[in-house]
């Protein structure tokens, strides 16, 4: 096993975090967190902050727009 | 067939609606805009192909021609702005101290504060960090719905992500939350 090394790994950190890579360059990334407490901190830097903007942003749509669409699109298909 | 399809994504879209408008208002609007675009121009869209993809175009685009237009600035202005180096490298200058701690803190901020920081970066990077943080977009789905190469957006995604990081933790150091208090390095 060789480790890439930090200096791949921080070029690639975003990718990973997006499951962007191809599995043998995951699993590379993967390998060198393992033993690169500096790289995998920096890793979970990047996992809690996407998992804040998911929690920030989850939106339902209001029941009412919901029911306006529906009445709108209703509303078009028997004039057509 | 349409409603089948579409309705299901309505959470979605309401969703990047009010991460493009910044207000519930203007936000019901835009999907209201979005499905009836989408329903008039659903014999062009090809079975088979994402639907989720599609109607965010739709709705990015009803977004840039109608609302940007009120607000009379060109979308690509804000980018422009944007030099790097004003950016800076939230590595070299996080405001809360070592990587775990920043962890830590951003872990335990006020999704009020998350959403705070993201409306005020530029448009077309919160757009990026939208689809693919919140709503688990690829990288060439995100390309698909911008209209742009994928080096752009991973380019944008990389800025937006990293502008947001340095606001975050700067938010943290005032409001004292994270291990390690301000100045301490």
């Amino acid at each position: 096993m060789s480790d890439c090394g930090c200096e791949k790994a921080r070029k690639a950190l975003e990718e990973y975090l997006h499951n962007e890579l191809c599995t043998e360059d995951a699993t590379d990334i993967r390998e060198h967190m393992e033993n690169c407490v500096d790289c995998s901190d920096e890793h979970k830097v990047g996992v809690v902050l996407s998992a804040a903007v998911a929690r920030a942003c989850a939106e339902t749509a209001p029941e009412d727009l919901r029911s306006q669409v529906m009445a709108q699109l209703r509303d078009i298909q028997t004039h057509n | 067939m349409f409603v089948e399809q579409a309705m299901p994504l309505i959470d979605s879209l309401y969703g990047h609606a009010m991460n493009l408008t910044r207000n519930p208002s203007d936000a019901n609007d835009l999907v209201q805009e979005t499905y009836m675009k989408a329903f008039a121009a659903f014999a062009s869209f090809e079975q088979g192909t994402n639907i989720k993809a599609w109607l965010h175009r739709i709705l990015k685009n009803t977004f840039i021609n109608q609302y940007r237009k009120a607000q009379n600035r060109p979308f690509e202005s804000a980018l422009e702005e944007l030099e790097e180096w004003q950016i800076g490298d939230a590595e070299s200058r996080t405001a809360v101290g070592s990587r775990s701690a920043e962890a830590e803190a951003i872990d335990h901020l006020p999704a009020s504060a998350v959403k705070d920081a993201l409306q005020s970066i530029p448009e077309e990077f919160r757009m990026a960090v939208f689809l693919a943080d919140v709503e688990g977009y690829s990288y060439q789905e995100i390309a698909e719905i911008m209209e742009t190469p994928t080096g752009t957006v991973m380019s944008r995604l990389h800025r937006g992500r990293r502008l947001l990081r340095e606001m975050l933790g700067e938010y943290a150091a005032e409001q004292g939350i994270g291990l390690t208090t301000k100045g301490a390095s």
